[in-house]
């Protein structure tokens, strides 16, 4: 299989996009060919390593209220319109 | 007043709603990049989403419909900045784009332990992230941050599936690159963890 080919289900197979791909041709490219190897592994990790960096905030104190007073204070005045 | 809009309405699009609101705002601050706009931004999302939910049809995936009025109000309000535009909107991106000389060039970022070794980077990987056009890190953020499937995000984002890919494609390319650059430039970068230039064997012939 052509390295542009598997380079395109490589992305797929990292995304878990794949499917009912068949696994077997991929893999067996992925064991010969070093450049495509290097290239999975740098996606997934380059993944990987975002995520675990991007610490999620706690959602602010009070923001749920505050959406709800929004909406309340907001709707009742564009309905009366 | 519409169903939605009567008391009972209310309580069930917050019985509903309200669960994603962590997601949400998470995706926010990765869009606005400050928390006072996050906060705008997904106030402004409920009250759309709120006003809109009779067209929310029951059983179909509310969270990616939140996601995607999340995204409108994030395109509307970037556009109304970008008529005045401030410096730190667009810095960095034009950088990236210059730099992206050869384009074939295998980029690679030295490896967590490396990273970690080396030193506190949550905030190169932020401005990584926001040096990005919004267009790649929105669906970076969506597949990367939030787990979203091709599919949802191309719903969100309202383009075909193979955009999303080539979004997903591109974007991930300027991030290696401008993770790269801001480990470079602190010194963060490892010897040996200079990404691999290609022993192709284009070059080696």
């Amino acid at each position: 299989m052509a390295c542009r080919r598997i380079r395109r289900l490589v992305f797929l197979w990292v995304d878990r996009e794949a499917g009912r791909m068949p696994r077997a041709p991929l893999e067996r490219h992925l064991e010969e060919c070093l450049d495509c190897r290097r290239r999975a592994e740098e996606l997934e990790r380059l993944i990987l390593f975002v995520r675990a960096r991007c610490r999620r905030e706690n959602v602010p104190d009070g923001l749920a209220e505050r959406i709800r007073r929004h909406i309340e204070s907001v709707l009742p005045r564009e309905e009366s319109q | 007043m519409t169903r939605a809009h009567s008391e009972g309405g209310r309580a069930e699009f917050e019985r509903q709603a309200l669960p994603f609101l962590e997601s949400l705002y998470n995706t926010a601050l990765r869009l606005a990049r400050n928390r006072q706009d996050a906060e705008d931004l997904v106030q402004e999302t409920y009250l759309r989403a709120y006003r809109s939910y009779d067209q929310f049809t029951p059983g179909t995936n509310l969270k990616a419909w939140m996601f995607r009025i999340l995204k409108n109000a994030f395109i509307n309000e970037y556009r109304k900045r970008r008529a005045t535009p401030r410096e730190e909107d667009f810095s960095g991106i034009e950088e990236v784009l210059e730099s992206r000389v050869d384009r074939d060039r295998v980029a690679a970022i030295p490896n967590p332990e490396e990273m970690a070794l080396a030193g506190a980077l949550d905030e190169g990987v932020q401005r990584a992230l926001d040096a990005l056009p919004p267009d790649y890190r929105m669906a970076i953020v969506l597949a990367d941050l939030e787990g979203f499937s091709y599919k949802e995000i191309a719903d969100i984002l309202e383009i075909p599936i193979g955009t999303v890919m080539s979004r997903l494609y591109r974007g991930r390319k300027r991030l290696e690159e401008e993770l790269l650059g801001y480990a470079r430039t602190r010194n963060y970068l490892p010897e040996g963890a200079e990404p691999s230039r290609r022993r192709s064997r284009e070059g080696a012939a």
